[in-house]
């Protein structure tokens, strides 16, 4: 009887025990917050920060090896070896910068595990197999680096080339397979597929319709080629910066070659550019009306005008650049008339392009317009306006190009008269059809008018391929009027080419600003909201704000890596010397 | 060319020869030359063709920087604190010209001072190689450096002046500090130094490494220039234009917190008109602070009316203002719903709460009263126009439409608007209807300020006898 | 005078006076000269425009090594020239009395409202609430167009146009009504064929019903003084007058499907 009142009680007791402290019985919850926060600057532009100056140095290590393979490829086929030391020169850039990439993924990884766990653990589950694949797909990128990179010497004849290029070929596919990935995640976030509400688990969420989801594709294109360009642009700055430091004439000789180079691949793709960022658009535009309103028509609106003035700078420092290298080019100077008009175009266009809708305007003017739409200037505050002056700066860019190219050339075949003509008409009919249909599109409707914005890019990129064509079959057997005095170039022009990446920089931050600003106060587009204390988005002077301290910092970052690149580098031979006829 | 220089040093006892030497040997073109003096003389100063001191440039430059910085100084703290001082304006020039005069003064004086040093090149740590004591005793010294090709040539000058002594000097003696030439074109900043402490220039040797680092920090801060100022241009840029800020639209549902509406409800409070009468205690009671001693508003609202919890009774305090009045003040404020949405009254009534309570306000409240969608952008409920009383008695119709709470009329109202008190003979009938019908067309006198207040509703509001009711009424005050 | 007008510098002050003039009176008058309305430049657009010509300048006096030198000459000789002395000085006193007269008509206080950036396109809502019930905003057809005879809804949507609206958005649909020049914003023009041709009808639906009070909080303060018209229309007569709207200006509204395209105006 005791005994079974022990029990009893013991029992009793126990199970008192058990329901007043439950975690005595079982594992305990955790249950996570929602926010951290990052002292001084606050979670949200920690994560912004370290987001943004990551995708720098990304974009770098992308866009790099894309033309560092092309140089090689021409420096083995071509049979000149200074295109392939110049490919050998980016890699070296490359592989410093790539640690610093990884790293700056790391501190991003991390700032959100601990900044924002909630959308973490959501995302992750989501998309836990491509995040497995992305990381393993760093050992293979490293790897190939690495025998890339130190494999440069050993592997350079024969067969043994070959595969060395191979191994670069590889590289890419393997750097574009990352980028792939990472795009998804972050796109998610922006447009996931209608069928996923704020209720769906994560459980139930399809994770290749959130992988490859609207806006993925284009993304990726608009990515690719802008990796090209701001690899292009920084490899110019560095050449510019060696440039001016240099104290051999065979150096500055090597450095100004090498910004051209640099220059010719980032204005060359920035043609093209806009054209994926258009797409971009449109593809947005299609998920969410509601959401490409915000970006072209809502708050951030006036975030176009900075950007039609951030792209007015690099069209103009690019053509300049150009203009100011014909100075070194013998036989330039029959085309040096020329330059002013085509300036004068630029300058035109860089005016049409950034002409606001909305004016900045105070009661007074608002008055004398008789609305806030200015009668005659408003004309020029839509798309349709704009898309023409990008295109008419796009051909005349080109034209710049074709003219530098032709500088010192002297042509042989019998037929260059009517090539030339044939390229002028190319240049022409191209330029009349854009007009054309930037201006009858202000008759039709708004359908109609968009997709005269595709029949104006068909028409310049077909006079820029066409033109292109016949400009290579003239160079056949063409005799030169003397070799480009490389080395020979002013200080303005490297300065130039430091204003061309400043601005692509600056220019990367403020597009990664939008692209993440239309969200808005959503984490996951209508799916998951913002409910931190930063939810709101900011206004475009505080985004210029961090946008500098991110360019600023990468900029500190890569002279730095660059600095520690040159420690083991050996001194320049000259690799142009006389007979560089490009 | 041989390399190798020669360093000659010549002591003369009288300044003439030191000048006549000076100026021969530059003539000759053997311009690396130092001269020794006891006492500044401008006539060998203007021998070594030295031109006006730089420091002036310091002077001014410090100067304006001052001028300006207090001019800066001044203005911008006005701005800052904009205080109305006797009824001068915020940016009160006379004033700021002191200061800015006493800054001037000031970073003018500074900056002289440091451009003298810098300019001197003082202080000047290394020892001077080639010096005499008796330089400083009362003979002249005059010192060139030549190539050996030279030295005949400079040895000839040099004697011709009839020296006290002639030294030659070892190979390579390093003059200091480096800098350029005074006989040089451009006259340098950093190069040239006042010529009683010790003319500056460099042999060929350290030259070209100097100005080599020199040019590579030139360069790099050109470099640094062009970079930091494109950022900067971008970052001006965007901040100059005017800044347009994306709140976080709040939906208010069924499970907002009472904590989210408090926030709310002091976001409308505050930004709002309610601190137009609710502020300064006069037309509405204060409601952050004591009123009559019983406290804020949320210990008030418990004891107004009995039967009514605080909840309710700020709620009705919100729809149905003429419920309650609070003794001595007018029956003037009108139903907020006209305005704000069900969401954001409730919004209210739960900040109230917590001014001096505790909010107890649930999204099952709004709900109950009629749900609602956005607490900061909320469709007004529709109040319907139409007579506020169905009676023809004037004083019930001007009671009934609160004309009485921006009105005096015996003793009755308040006095926010012309009084009826004698009207009649002020103004005839005609005025008074249009004042009415459309009060936003004309200034009574000593009202002019407040024109567009008294809100035009009452066309709509009264019927056509009403209308004349109260017409003929006023009218008839005298 | 031709000399000064040979010199570069001369050259680049010839153009950026000639640019001048041409953006802040040209816009003005030129076009109506044309037959086509204008108005006078916005400040802020003609400082936009002369910053763009002067980097064009700029760029032309430098991209070639003569031409700079020669551009660069004159400034350097009012530096350095002793000849120069009067200029260098008198520019040395006007200057910064410019540079601080800039400066103080810039930060002084004025009376004029500060000058605001409006989004002009509010982003619609996925979803709001009309009258009680909640629209969903994607794919919101206008329903008079698939009953009914068009020219009954047109009249009748002119009825409630001419009852409610033609006080502000005026007798031609122009923005130009009896009370519009009171209202900042101002009324929209109709006629315009940036407002209503590039909006779909839901989206018309949703102003005209939320009014001022139902903008979004972006862009805030809108100052709109537009009704809330769903308190005082219903939801036929709505989509009536939307009809008349599209009819009387002759303006297509904008169709769900074929949204595609990255927005029209700024």
């Amino acid at each position: 009887m005791r005994l079974s009142l022990k029990l009893v009680g013991v029992m009793s007791l126990s199970a008192l025990a058990l329901h007043l402290f439950p975690e005595v019985a079982g594992a305990q919850e955790i249950a996570g917050r929602i926010y951290g926060d990052f002292p001084f600057i606050g979670g949200r532009v920690a994560v912004w920060g370290a987001a943004q100056i990551h995708l720098l140095f990304a974009a770098f290590v992308l866009g790099v090896p894309m033309f560092a393979v092309v140089a090689e490829a021409v420096g083995m086929f071509g049979g000149d070896q200074k295109y392939d030391k110049l490919a050998k020169e980016f890699t070296r850039l490359l592989l410093v910068a790539y640690s610093a990439t990884a790293i700056w993924g790391a501190i991003l990884s991390f700032l959100l595990i601990t900044i924002f766990p909630n959308l973490w653990v959501y995302l992750a589950e989501i998309f836990e197999v491509s995040m497995w694949i992305y990381v393993g797909l760093f050992f293979f990128e490293s790897f190939t680096l690495y025998l890339y990179y130190y494999g440069w010497d050993r592997w350079s004849q024969g067969r043994a080339k070959l595969g060395h290029l191979g191994l670069g070929l590889l590289l890419n596919v393997f750097g574009t397979a990352v980028m792939l990935i990472a795009n998804s995640w972050l796109t998610y976030m922006m447009s996931p597929p209608a069928e996923v509400t704020s209720d769906t688990p994560a459980s139930m969420i399809d994770a290749w319709g959130a992988f490859a989801n609207a806006t993925w594709m284009p993304i990726n294109i608009h990515r690719a080629i802008a990796n090209l360009v701001f690899g292009g642009a920084i490899v110019g700055a560095y050449a510019a910066y060696r440039f001016l430091m240099a104290k051999t004439d065979e150096e500055r000789a090597h450095y100004d070659w090498m910004g051209y180079i640099g220059n010719l691949v980032a204005i060359g793709w920035l043609i093209v550019l806009p054209f994926a960022g258009y797409y971009l658009g449109r593809e947005l535009y299609e998920y969410s009306p509601q959401m490409g309103n915000t970006l072209m028509g809502g708050f951030m609106s006036w975030l176009w005008i900075i950007q039609a003035y951030l792209i007015g700078v690099l069209f103009l420092a690019g053509n300049y650049y150009l203009w100011v290298g014909m100075g070194r080019i013998p036989g330039a100077e029959r085309f040096a008339p020329y330059t002013k008009y085509m300036l004068v175009v630029l300058v035109i266009g860089v005016i049409v392009w950034a002409t606001p809708h909305t004016m900045i305007a105070n009661r007074e003017e608002v008055d004398a317009m008789g609305g806030v739409y200015h009668p005659f200037l408003g004309v020029l505050g839509v798309m349709s306006a704009k898309n023409t002056a990008v295109n008419i700066m796009i051909l005349t860019t080109f034209l710049s190009f074709l003219i530098y190219g032709r500088a010192n050339k002297e042509w042989t075949v019998p037929w260059a008269k009517t090539g030339t003509w044939v390229q002028a008409a190319l240049f022409v009919v191209a330029a009349a059809i854009v007009m054309f249909y930037g201006i009858y599109g202000y008759f039709v409707s708004a359908i109609e008018r968009v997709d005269f914005s595709v029949y104006q890019v068909v028409a310049v990129l077909g006079a820029i391929f066409g033109v292109g064509i016949i400009h290579l079959f003239m160079l056949r057997g063409a005799k030169s009027r003397g070799a480009i005095r490389w080395g020979q170039m002013p200080p303005r022009s490297q300065y130039a080419l430091f204003i061309l990446a400043v601005t692509f920089t600056w220019l990367m931050g403020l597009m990664g600003f939008a692209r993440s600003g239309i969200r808005q106060h959503w984490h996951v587009w209508e799916v998951i909201q913002d409910t931190s204390e930063w939810a709101a988005t900011p206004a475009l002077g505080f985004a210029a704000i961090v946008i500098s301290a991110c360019v600023l910092i990468f900029f500190v970052l890569v002279a730095f890596i660059f600095w520690l690149g040159g420690l083991a580098e050996k001194p320049i031979v000259s690799n142009v010397g006389t007979g560089a006829s490009d | 060319m041989s390399n190798s220089t020669v360093g000659l040093l010549a002591s003369f006892e009288y300044v003439d020869s030191a000048v006549n030497a000076i100026g021969e040997l530059r003539a000759a073109g053997l311009k690396k030359i130092t001269a020794y003096m006891p006492y500044p003389d401008h006539h060998i100063e203007e021998a070594l063709g030295y031109d006006q001191s730089p420091v002036r440039v310091w002077a001014l430059a410090g100067g304006l920087l001052g001028a300006a910085g207090g001019f800066a100084l001044a203005s911008f703290t006005s701005m800052d604190w904009p205080l109305v001082t006797g009824g001068k304006p915020i940016l009160s020039m006379p004033a700021y010209v002191i200061i800015s005069f006493e800054m001037m003064v000031l970073f003018g004086a500074l900056a002289t001072v440091i451009g003298f040093f810098v300019n001197s090149r003082l202080p000047y740590v290394k020892p001077m190689v080639v010096y005499d004591p008796e330089f400083s005793a009362g003979k002249f010294g005059v010192y060139v450096t030549v190539a050996v090709d030279h030295l005949d040539r400079a040895r000839g000058i040099l004697r011709g002046q009839d020296p006290a002594e002639i030294r030659e000097d070892p190979v390579g003696v390093t003059h200091a500090p480096s800098g350029v030439d005074p006989g040089s074109e451009i006259p340098e900043l950093v190069g040239v130094a006042h010529a009683s402490v010790g003319v500056a220039h460099a042999s060929s040797a350290s030259d070209s490494k100097k100005r080599e680092s020199r040019r590579i920090l030139v360069e790099n801060l050109k470099i640094f220039g062009v970079v930091i100022g494109t950022i900067g241009t971008f970052t001006f840029i965007a901040n100059a234009i005017p800044q347009l800020q994306s709140e976080v639209p709040v939906a208010v549902g069924e499970n907002v917190s009472t904590a989210e509406l408090v926030v709310l409800g002091e976001a409308l409070f505050s930004g709002g008109s309610c601190v137009d009468c609710h502020g300064l205690g006069e037309r509405a009671p204060n409601l952050l602070t004591d009123h009559e001693g019983a406290g804020t508003i949320g210990v008030r609202c418990a004891d107004r009316v009995p039967g009514q919890d605080c909840k309710a009774y700020l709620y009705s305090s919100l729809v149905d203002p003429a419920a309650f009045m609070v003794p001595g003040f007018a029956p003037i404020m009108t139903d907020q719903r006209s305005g704000l949405s069900n969401a954001q009254i409730w919004a209210l009534v739960a900040y109230l709460e917590s001014v001096g309570g505790e909010a107890t306000v649930t999204g099952a409240d709004i709900a109950e009263t009629g749900g609602g969608s956005s607490a900061t952008a909320g469709a007004p409920a529709a109040t319907a126009a139409g007579p506020a009383t169905a009676s023809m008695d004037p004083l019930e119709i001007m009671r009934g439409n609160l004309c009485l709470g921006c009105h005096v009329f015996n003793g009755e109202g308040a006095p926010l608007g012309p009084s009826f008190d004698g009207i009649g003979a002020r103004i005839d009938a005609d005025y008074i209807r249009e004042s009415i019908l459309d009060p936003a067309a004309g200034a009574s006198p000593g009202f002019e300020t407040s024109v567009g207040l008294m809100p035009p509703i009452f066309g709509d509001q009264l019927t056509a006898g009403q209308l004349e009711v109260v017409v003929q009424f006023l009218a008839s005050q005298r | 005078m031709g000399k000064y007008l040979k010199h570069p510098l001369g050259q680049a002050v010839l153009v950026f006076v000639v640019a001048y003039f041409l953006l802040d009176f040209g816009i003005e008058y030129i076009p109506p000269l044309l037959g086509w309305a204008s108005a006078p430049i916005p400040n802020s657009v003609l400082l936009q425009y002369l910053i763009t010509v002067g980097v064009g300048i700029l760029l032309w006096v430098s991209d070639n090594d003569a031409r700079w030198a020669e551009f660069k000459a004159p400034m350097h000789r009012v530096m350095v020239d002793p000849g120069q002395k009067t200029l260098r000085n008198s520019l040395m006193v006007l200057v910064p009395v410019l540079v601080a007269f800039a400066t103080f008509n810039s930060v002084r206080p004025s009376v004029s409202a500060p000058t605001t950036l409006r989004a002009i396109h509010p982003s619609a809502p996925g979803q709001f609430v009309f009258q009680g019930a909640t629209l969903q905003l994607a794919g919101l057809e206008n329903p008079l167009r698939s009953q009914g005879s068009m020219e009954e809804h047109y009249e009748e949507g002119k009825r409630v146009y001419y009852e409610n609206c033609v006080g502000c958005h005026g007798d031609g649909l122009d923005g130009q009504g009896h009370y519009a020049h009171g209202f900042n914003p101002a009324p929209l023009s109709f006629q315009d064929d940036n407002t209503i041709a590039t909006l779909v009808e839901a989206v018309v639906f949703w102003r005209i019903a939320k009014g001022g009070p139902g903008l979004p909080n972006e862009g805030a303060p809108w100052n709109s003084a537009m009704p809330a018209w769903e308190d005082f229309l219903t939801q036929d007569e709505i989509w009536s007058v939307i009809i008349f709207l599209y009819e009387q200006t002759g303006n297509e509204p904008r169709t769900f499907e074929e949204e595609a395209g990255g927005g029209e105006a700024e």
